[in-house]
């Protein structure tokens, strides 16, 4: 009975370990991604996740699969719970995920076409605001608590830059801080400026450049940022290299196929997906440099 | 049934078939009634639909300056410029607007709702002292409407909005509009010529079966009938007509037939008699030439005995000269003649000298025979024209015609001496006295032959065998 008992006991570590199995090992590839819109985007990701797993035959894997998580913390449980074989997200979120997970960033992704960004912090043309420093004491109006390039970064930005970032509303003394607002969107956060709602505004170069030139003339930029790569992809760690290599190959070569183009167009709009250089290491450092700032 | 009712139908058909082609022109005034109804309604149409369309426009300015005014109020009160371009983009998409600017309170234009927004910075026209109380006010060029109307809530106004209609829209539509109905009205056009086209026809085949209808059953027979006629006319009876039918006409002809038989019959009877009537005159007509052949011997008997007693009454038995009766009447005519156209004429009168003496010792026949004798001498001495007569016992008269006395006077003397020289077998020579005289200007016969006669005294009383004139 013991014996019985012995082997009962190793069939149930051996399934316990195998249950939570990386891709190799349990036939599918999980692709990750953080949104509130789970269905959007399985939608979106959907094809370039078959893509994948439809090339990994030799790993034994026959499908793809997309995991939702709704913020950064619970994509951090998944990466725990080894649920998740590749995750695509923000830098500043990539860094996060790294830190606390042990997740490894590998692939830059032309998201919408950008692969970097940087944040501009601008006023109008007649402000008397002229760099970062001129915004103690000022207001400035960001896009959305959720945004990057629009909230994150340019309050690390501010807070590496000596000043102190409070919300509006928040009573305290403001003429040592920089007061901020939301305008929802990155339009509306030019004409808070305009409209003298706030003295200074920061989004990234991207929004900057969808301005209409009358709007522009009327602005002048005052800081911008270091780059910031737009889109990461990043392994887990449990990954072998083998299977981490032959992803990141079938990935880099996408943009080379028709069948690719159409999978990489569905998924955010993707141009193509390179592998991190040094440079774009520095700018993860410059990243987790300015996660210290963020709350 | 009255007879009116009993009329054949063919010409029933045909009275129809008349009817049908006079109505033709009433059809084709109606049509072009019509046309000129419709096409006036057509202009009618094209022109409400114009109002009409642009009263819409207005009232959807109206509603939808109404709506914006509300509806941009708060995006604009939070600066949500993404949010108002969602709202125009909306709005652009569900009409036929051109443009919708958001404005701030002075008027400087916010967004036109585009990602490029090159309507930003311009200011609108705002007659802010008439927006106060008006919900919009709207401008109208010749390509676009215009409202401006307030964003505010109560009287809280925040900035301005402006609505620009195209006309072009509304060109377009009423292009397509006045294209479909000019199209509906060209169909109808081909459509009014078609029916008038095959109404024309129609009524050509109509008129051209009438025609023939009227040539086959009313022309046609009645020409072969006027033919027969003129047949009968001339004495042809052997001439028919066909019956053709059994209407009216039918029965004329049957009735002309009969007629012509008739005809025919009587004049067959005509000629049976005519020709006994021939036989009749031809013996008549022998007695009637028998008669006249006697007639006219019996007439030229009769002449032949008038002018034997004509020549009898005018002659003398014994000379075979005119008589006196006769002389006389000629001398009567001469002298009217002679008046009349002054012609001279003179008379010569003869008397044998001792003629009784003759008669006493010759025996009357002896005497006879010199007068014949004599005559014959003068006779032949004398002109045809000369009227030469036996007066009276041995006294014999000449009237010699264009001849004055002198004349006269001659030929007595040349008859004289003639008479004296000739000799008369078993008497020897026998002479004569001549008295002659002229008819002069108021002569009468009788004085003429006065005068004559107291000539031939003269020279009987000189002595015997000589001329005396007067």
């Amino acid at each position: 009975m013991n014996l019985i008992k012995s082997m009962l006991f190793l069939a149930f570590l051996t399934a316990a370990v195998f249950s939570n199995a990386f891709a190799e090992n349990n036939n599918e590839f999980r692709l990750g991604v953080i949104s509130d819109q789970p269905g959007d985007k399985i939608e979106d990701y959907i094809l370039m996740s078959k893509y994948i797993a439809s090339r990994l035959n030799e790993f034994n894997i026959k499908t793809g699969k997309i995991v939702v998580a709704k913020d950064v913390d619970e994509m951090i449980k998944k990466v725990k719970n080894k649920e998740v074989d590749l995750i695509f997200e923000s830098a500043f979120s990539t860094i996060e995920m790294k830190e606390k997970a042990g997740i490894k960033p590998a692939l830059a992704v032309w998201r919408k076409g950008v692969r970097e960004y940087r944040t501009l912090f601008f006023a109008r043309k007649e402000s008397p605001v002229k760099t970062i420093a001129d915004l103690n004491g000022k207001t400035i109006v960001f896009e959305d608590p959720k945004s990057t390039s629009a909230y994150a970064l340019p309050k690390a930005e501010l807070r590496q830059n000596g000043l102190t970032a409070l919300p509006l509303e928040e009573k305290g003394n403001s003429n040592n801080a920089v007061k901020y607002v939301f305008a929802s969107q990155e339009l509306n956060q030019a004409f808070y400026v305009l409209q003298k709602r706030a003295d200074a505004g920061a989004f990234s170069d991207n929004d900057w450049n969808e301005l209409s030139e009358k709007i522009k003339a009327e602005l002048k930029i005052i800081h911008e940022t270091k780059p910031v790569i737009r889109y990461i992809g990043s392994f887990h760690s449990g990954i072998s290299d083998k299977l981490k290599k032959a992803v990141e190959d079938i990935l880099i070569d996408m943009d080379k196929n028709q069948e690719g183009k159409d999978a990489l167009k569905q998924a955010s709009k993707i141009k193509k997906i390179e592998r991190l250089t040094d440079n774009d290491f520095k700018s993860l450092e410059y990243v987790k440099e300015l996660m210290r700032y963020i709350d | 049934m009255s007879a009116r009712l009993k009329i054949h139908w063919k010409y029933a058909v045909f009275f129809i078939l008349i009817t049908l082609a006079a109505l033709f022109p009433a059809f084709l005034m109606s049509n072009i009634v019509i046309f000129k109804g419709l096409d006036s309604l057509k202009e009618v149409l094209k022109k409400g639909e114009i109002e009409e369309y642009e009263e819409t426009q207005h009232l959807a300015v109206k509603n939808l300056s109404g709506y914006l005014s509300q509806a941009l109020f708060d995006p604009l009160y939070r600066l949500d410029i993404e949010g108002i371009n969602l709202l125009i983009k909306q709005i652009k998409g569900e009409t036929n607007i051109t443009s919708i600017l958001a404005a701030d309170a002075s008027g400087k234009v916010l967004t036109d709702g585009t990602k490029e927004n090159p309507s930003y910075g311009a200011h609108l026209k705002i007659d802010a002292a008439r927006l106060k109380t008006l919900p919009f006010l709207i401008t109208e060029t010749e390509d676009v409407h215009k409202a401006v109307f307030p964003i505010r809530v109560k009287e809280n106004t925040i900035g301005y909005g402006e609505i620009t209609f195209s006309k072009e829209p509304l060109k377009k539509h009423l292009k397509q509009h006045v294209s479909s109905i000019d199209s509906l009205w060209n169909k109808y056009q081909r459509y009014i010529v078609f029916l008038v086209l095959i109404s024309t026809l129609t009524t050509i085949g109509v008129i051209i079966f009438l025609s023939r209808f009227f040539s086959r059953y009313l022309t046609a027979p009645l020409i072969t009938l006027s033919n027969a006629s003129k047949m009968v006319a001339d004495g042809d009876f052997s001439a028919s007509v066909p019956v053709e039918s059994k209407d009216e006409l039918g029965l004329l002809q049957e009735n002309f037939n009969a007629m012509v038989r008739k005809l025919n019959d009587m004049n067959a009877k005509l000629a049976a008699h005519a020709k006994d009537l021939e036989k009749e005159v031809a013996i008549r007509t022998e007695e009637l030439e028998q008669t006249l052949k006697r007639l006219m011997e019996e007439i030229a008997v009769r002449k032949e005995a008038e002018e034997e007693l004509k020549v009898l009454a005018t002659t003398d038995s014994l000379t075979g000269i005119y008589n006196r009766r006769k002389f006389e009447e000629s001398l009567g005519i001469e002298t009217q003649r002679a008046v009349r156209y002054k012609i001279p004429i003179s008379l010569i009168e003869v008397d044998i000298d001792y003629f009784k003496n003759v008669n006493d010792i010759y025996g009357h026949l002896a005497g006879d025979d010199v007068l014949v004798e004599i005559t014959k001498l003068v006779g032949k001495n004398i002109r045809d024209v000369d009227v030469f007569a036996r007066w009276g016992g041995e006294e014999f008269m000449i009237l010699v015609s264009h001849n004055d006395i002198e004349g006269a006077r001659i030929l007595a003397e040349k008859l004289r001496t003639m008479l004296e020289k000739h000799r008369i077998a078993g008497i020897g020579s026998v002479t004569c006295s001549f008295g002659a005289a002229q008819f002069n200007e108021g002569d009468t016969v009788d004085s003429f032959l006065k005068r004559t006669d107291d000539a031939l005294y003269n020279a009987k009383r000189s002595g015997r065998n000589r001329v005396c004139i007067l």
